[in-house]
């Protein structure tokens, strides 16, 4: 349990100390925000502003794109050198992944965390229900980050990782209308949005700020928790320490 | 002396190809053990294994007599490595990575302080330890990498060809090191390409090639067992008076070569004949300028063993 701590500690160090990885955990998302809000100000009304809709839309993109941070945080060269070392050192092997989720999702979320007080600060983000909030986007950002080292462990490349996590990140997006409503695509496309964790986020989101209607949340939570435990599960299966070997 | 870990029949394969076939061997406490063989021969796989970094087929492993398998955290507790590949973090000093990787193994506090700073100074970088390891030299970056590996203090050292791509200067300081560190009582467990190194700092030597050993021993023990040789050189004047075919006479001669003045007999090692040689050389009316006598070197052993050079 102390080398997990240690060796977490050592990874969220080397993640805030990345400019690169505080860039586009904390300032990416936030740019994203302030720039898709300007650009569509006049399609929307008073009640939900743009900034409504892509403070929550594009901070769930951001969230899901937190894979990318643990990916690199788990297998860059530079990392995945001193990983061997650790593999050396008594104790599980397990603590090398799980030293990454834990702290990929300690620096993303709190890049993220960040940027919403921004954006609620600044362009008044209309947001309601905040502990329920904050439990699906931490959730989320669990699955995402325990999904980069996942994919990880399956591929064995960073590059492999993030070209394939990228695809799915996107294909996620699309499918739940983070980046544009597919309302409009008829009763077919509708329900297949629903096959994207992030439509239901959204969904639950959505309702919790403006309806208060509670009951997408639980089911959504539930879903995350079940995802988590089994991409959790994947890594542990699919993780070997052989491949530390540089 | 007692062995620290006895390999016993261990075997390793990747799908269909058997990288480790069946070898044992033992490594004694307080000696350092060279790893010699060419590329693909098996060492870094069966240090990778001894290392719990890769898993093994068939054989066994055993740590003061227990199976490694039943004591790996302890063994690895015992255990230090150095890798080929530099595994530090570039971007902290070298005393945040000692003290990272040193507290793994349970040290902290002012022990743990003591420990960090006591293997900064005997890597001789005590006095670059705020720097980061990214602004270090090559040679710094691997004594960095063997300070990491010696601050808790192992019984038994792994280096895993440790100066590759170096200075001579920090190679030399790593040698020396290495000296020390076995004077002090630690293991050592040495696989290099630099047959220079081994000449200098083995006390036993374990040739691998193909996955099997294929010989053992002291540095002098390889050279006696392999060749029942040895050459005389002799530099001559007047070497023209000389008949080679009358050497031939003297008991033990095996081939006898002259080039301008250089005059190489090889002779068998047991037989001593040297002064019915130089008596010969009188007798022809030449004159000796100069006489030395050429052993094998490892390098020698090594190829007459493999029937290849140990850079191939």
């Amino acid at each position: 349990m102390r080398n997990l701590y240690l060796i977490t500690k050592e990874d969220l160090k080397n993640l805030v100390k990345n400019p690169m990885w505080v860039f586009y955990g904390a300032v990416f998302p936030f740019l994203f925000v302030t720039i898709l809000g300007f650009l569509g100000k006049d399609g929307y009304g008073k009640e939900v502003t743009s900034f409504d809709y892509y403070g929550i839309t594009l901070m769930i993109y951001s969230i899901l794109s937190s894979g990318m941070t643990s990916a690199n945080a788990f297998m860059e060269v530079t990392i995945q050198k001193p990983n061997m070392r650790i593999v050396y050192a008594p104790g599980s092997e397990k603590n090398i992944y799980l030293s990454k989720i834990i702290a990929s999702f300690l620096f993303t979320f709190g890049c993220h965390l960040i940027d919403l007080m921004l954006l609620c600060g600044i362009y008044h983000m209309r947001i309601h229900a905040i502990p329920q909030i904050l439990i699906l986007f931490a959730l989320t950002e669990i699955f995402s980050v325990a999904l980069g080292v996942m994919f990880c462990c399956i591929f064995k490349t960073e590059a492999m990782a993030n070209q394939i996590l990228g695809v799915v990140i996107n294909l996620l997006a699309i499918f739940g209308g983070l980046l544009f409503s597919l309302d409009g695509y008829g009763k077919v496309i509708r329900t297949i949005s629903y096959i994207s964790p992030a439509k239901w986020l959204v969904k639950a989101t959505f309702g919790l700020i403006y309806d208060h209607d509670y009951s997408w949340f639980y089911p959504t939570a539930i879903g995350m928790v079940f995802a988590i435990i089994v991409v959790v599960a994947i890594c542990n299966k699919t993780f070997r320490k052989e491949d530390c070997i540089c | 002396m007692n062995s620290i870990v006895t390999i016993n029949q261990l075997e390793k394969n990747f799908g269909e190809k058997q990288v480790v076939k069946k070898i044992s061997f033992e490594v004694q406490k307080g000696e350092i053990l060279c790893f010699l063989g060419p590329n693909g021969a098996g060492k870094s796989t069966t240090i990778n294994i001894l290392s719990g970094i890769l898993g093994y087929d068939s054989g066994e492993m055993n740590y003061k007599g227990k199976s490694i398998k039943s004591c790996l955290n302890e063994f690895k507790q015992h255990l230090g490595v150095v890798p080929q590949d530099l595994a530090i973090y570039e971007e902290l000093s070298a005393e945040q990575n000692v003290k990272f990787f040193a507290s793994l193994y349970g040290l902290k506090g002012r022990e743990l302080e003591e420990k960090v700073t006591k293997a900064l100074d005997f890597v001789g970088l005590l006095e670059r330890r705020k720097d980061k390891a990214k602004t270090f030299s090559g040679g710094m970056k691997r004594r960095l990498n063997i300070a990491c590996a010696i601050a808790h203090e192992p019984e038994l050292l792994i280096m895993d060809e440790p100066t590759v791509g170096i200075d001579p200067q920090s190679r030399n300081h790593i040698l020396d090191s290495i000296k020390k560190l076995s004077k002090h009582g630690m293991t050592i467990l040495y696989t290099t390409h630099y047959m220079e190194e081994v000449e200098e700092i083995s006390t036993r030597i374990l040739i691998m090639d193909s996955g099997t050993i294929i010989a053992e021993g002291t540095k002098e023990s390889l050279k006696e067992d392999i060749f029942d040789e040895r050459q005389f050189i002799l530099e001559v004047e007047e070497e023209k008076n000389l008949n080679i075919d009358d050497f031939y006479t003297i008991e033990g001669i095996k081939k006898v070569e002259r080039k301008e003045h250089e005059l190489t007999i090889t002779t068998l090692k047991n037989i001593e004949n040297l002064d019915k040689i130089i008596a010969m050389v009188i007798k022809n009316k030449a004159k000796i300028l100069n006489l030395f006598c050429r052993t094998a070197s490892l390098e020698n052993v090594f190829l007459r063993l493999t029937g290849k050079s140990l850079r191939d």
